[in-house]
């Protein structure tokens, strides 16, 4: 082809759009849409406060509600403040029905605590915040997030109650409240009362186990191992694993206690130190009475029991009653300690019935002997218990007073009687003159020492003596002298003809003697009898019987 | 001078020593009498040891029956001992062996269980009197199985005869009547 043959281009005006505007339009269309779909889809704008924003990063922290993403970090800023930190979030659209006014916002990050380890996985993903839907119906696009998670999400079924404990137990966010070692509650919080000086916790039971409470349920605490020395002896008592390394709390109703009406809404209880002490507080009535101690009261506590005859009937309320009354200070000074019985425990009616009818039987026992003593209860610890018991006395008219109580008499412990009796003889024992006994002793014993070694000399110059006579020629004697002697008694000794005739002489002896009486009779009488004849004899004869006499 | 005088003093010493001698052997002499209490002395002999038994008895007699000499009482109270009547052996030893006599002689059939027992007889008054009469009184018992209870017992007899031999042939008997009351408590 040839350079001469260009023809030159005819130039025409188009009059229709380019048919390659289609893509930018289509472009520019699907763009449109998208924009419309994105915001007619995405959901509310929310603000979250927190107190730091510690994990927390624009457009990367999610929220998530059951483990699903229902919103994004926005912006992260501080407040106007400065004393804290507002996230702004975009929530889905599916989750503005959760944004109520009491749902919960937290951060959830990785946790070790008694509870278990949680949150290992935002290690890897980056801390999120969890919401927790709330009940309320009123919605809401400004929150306050909580400090950590709750311990019961709301919506939980079950009871909320409030402890309340002026001792000195120090309970936790998340600690457990049990029930037979299992488990059905926890602390949520904690309100301290300055003025009244208690704690109030908020207390979760969940479901079922909050059909357990009643009005008639007692709380007492179950931290760690429970080890009591009383007058009772010694008990230990201990909850599950987990109180035993933290706090917690169990309950129950008081054994042979009615189970009281079923609460359905947040009710108080008090938190006791123990099961006895819960137990005891079944008893709504009781009588007071004074008891003035002449003894130590060292071991005496408050809550000490009270027994008449073994079976307890109240306990110690009071020691050393102060009282201006100074009656008693006279001889000594008598320590007052108020005792309350309670008829509950004896068996009559826990009503003002059941105090008349106690008044009255021991106003009539305390006329008539009914005294108090204090008992140890146990050896170990020296703790000491009332006893109330009847002795032997002449009814008294009135019953003494002690700042309005009436006064129970007090008779010394027989303990305390042995030991004063032991500590007297002990006295009398010091008393005695033991130092110049010893000395006597010891001057007597030397003495006597001294007397045995001048008997030991003189013993051993017999032996001299008679290793000096020639003792075979001597006991040749004394045998020879032994035998003529033993010979000589043997031919006297008893049924021997020599003994025979000794006898038989000594009886003619005596006969003749006899006769011859009645002849030194006479010559006693009549000395010349015995020449010169005294006249015709005349003999007495008995006579035969005649009727003539 | 002097050894005449003294010649002279002893022959009228011997002259008067012979005179006392011959006027003394003028005086009268009274015989003695000697009795026995047991009376059987043949048949206690001729008695077969067999049929004898040895009874414990014991005998106590007061201190005015244990002279030789036979007591008499006169009036109320007047003990008179006859220096010429004697007991040929100690009254005690008589009552015994004829108690012990007439006791293997009883009829009565539990006699044997007296045996076994201890008799024990004190005798208070054992004599005769002038009221012609000879008197046994005391009181006895018997221990061991049976009661040990004091019995009294008083016995007399009337003399028949005079003298002494019929007056302890009497008492003889009065301790025969003792044998048949102590044996007669076993029926």
């Amino acid at each position: 082809m040839k350079i001469e043959e260009f023809v030159e281009a005819e130039i025409k005006a188009v009059r229709t759009i380019s048919k390659l505007w289609l893509l930018p339009i289509i472009a520019l269309l699907i763009g449109g849409w998208m924009v419309y779909y994105q915001i007619s889809n995405q959901g509310s704008l929310i603000t979250i406060n927190f107190l730091s924003a510690q994990g927390i990063e624009a457009g990367k922290t999610k929220i998530k509600f059951l483990n699903v993403n229902v919103g994004n970090v926005k912006k992260v800023e501080l407040n106007s403040k400065g004393d804290g930190v507002t996230v702004t979030a975009r929530m889905s659209k599916a989750a503005e029905k959760l944004l109520v006014k009491d749902t919960q916002f937290w951060v959830v990050s990785p946790k070790v605590s008694l509870d278990g380890i949680s949150g290992l996985n935002t290690l890897i993903s980056g801390v999120y915040i969890q919401l927790a839907r709330g009940v309320s119906d009123e919605l809401e696009d400004n929150y306050n997030a909580l400090q950590s998670p709750p311990v019961t999400p709301l919506g939980t079924p079950g009871l909320h109650i409030t402890l309340n404990s002026d001792d000195q137990f120090a309970y936790e966010k998340g600690d457990p409240i049990t029930y037979k070692g299992l488990t059905v509650g926890q602390f949520e919080d904690l309100y301290f009362n300055l003025e009244e000086r208690v704690v109030y916790y908020n207390a979760f039971i969940k479901a079922p186990y909050h059909e357990l409470i009643t009005t008639n349920t007692k709380f007492w605490d179950m931290t760690g191992l429970n080890v009591e020395l009383k007058a009772s002896g010694l008990s230990l008592e201990t909850g599950n694993i987990e109180t035993l390394l933290s706090n917690g709390v169990t309950f129950d109703v008081p054994e042979g206690m009615k189970a009281g009406e079923k609460i359905t809404s947040r009710y108080d209880f008090d938190v006791y130190p123990n099961y006895q002490t819960a137990s005891d507080q079944r008893y709504k009535h009781f009588l007071e009475y004074i008891i003035l101690v002449s003894d130590t009261v060292r071991g005496l506590v408050v809550g000490a029991p009270v027994e008449y005859r073994g079976i307890r009937i109240g306990e110690v309320t009071a020691i050393h009653v102060a009282n201006s009354d100074n009656r008693f200070f006279t001889d000594d000074v008598k320590i007052p300690v108020l005792i309350r019985v309670q008829p509950g425990r004896v068996g009559l009616s826990d009503d003002e019935d059941g105090v008349a009818t106690m008044e009255k039987q021991h106003t009539h026992w305390i006329k008539n002997g009914l005294k108090a003593n204090l008992r140890t209860g146990n050896l170990l610890t020296g703790s000491l218990f009332i006893e109330l018991q009847h002795y032997e006395q002449q009814p008294i008219e009135t019953i003494d007073n002690y700042a309005g109580y009436a006064v129970i008499p007090t008779v010394a412990d027989q303990f305390s009687n042995i030991l004063a009796k032991v500590e007297e003889f002990i006295d009398k024992l010091n008393k005695l003159p033991l130092n110049e006994t010893m000395v006597t002793a010891n001057s007597t014993l030397l003495d006597i020492s001294d007397m045995t070694s001048e008997l030991s000399k003189t013993s051993e110059n017999v032996n001299i003596l008679l290793s000096d006579i020639n003792a075979k020629e001597l006991s040749d004697e004394l045998k020879t002298t032994l035998l003529n002697f033993s010979q000589l008694s043997k031919d006297f000794s008893a049924g021997s003809d020599n003994y025979n005739e000794i006898s038989a002489t000594l009886k003619s002896l005596s006969s003749l003697l006899q006769e011859l009486e009645p002849v030194l009779n006479q010559i006693k009488h009549q000395p010349n009898s015995l020449i010169f004849n005294s006249g015709t004899t005349t003999t007495i004869t008995p006579k035969k019987y005649s009727e003539n006499k | 001078m002097i050894n005449e005088l003294l010649n002279k003093f002893f022959k009228l010493v011997f002259i008067g020593v012979t005179s006392l001698i011959l006027f003394s052997c003028s005086s009268s002499t009274t015989e003695t009498h000697y009795f026995l209490l047991m009376n059987n002395v043949a048949q206690e002999t001729n008695t077969s040891s067999s049929e004898n038994k040895q009874y414990n008895v014991s005998v106590e007699i007061p201190e005015y029956l244990k002279k030789p000499y036979i007591a008499m009482q006169l009036g109320e109270n007047q003990i008179h001992y006859s220096l010429f009547n004697l007991w040929a052996e100690p009254l005690q030893q008589g009552i015994k062996k004829a108690l012990i006599f007439d006791l293997n002689q009883s009829i009565f059939p539990n006699k044997e269980l007296l045996i076994t027992e201890q008799i024990r007889v004190k005798i208070n008054y054992f004599h005769a009197t002038e009221n012609s009469k000879v008197i046994l009184s005391g009181y006895f018992s018997i221990k061991g199985k049976l009661e040990d209870n004091k019995k009294p017992f008083y016995f007399e007899m009337t003399l028949e005869k005079d003298g002494f031999s019929h007056s302890i042939s009497k008492m003889r008997k009065l301790i025969g009547q003792l044998s048949f009351k102590i044996s007669s408590l076993l029926i």
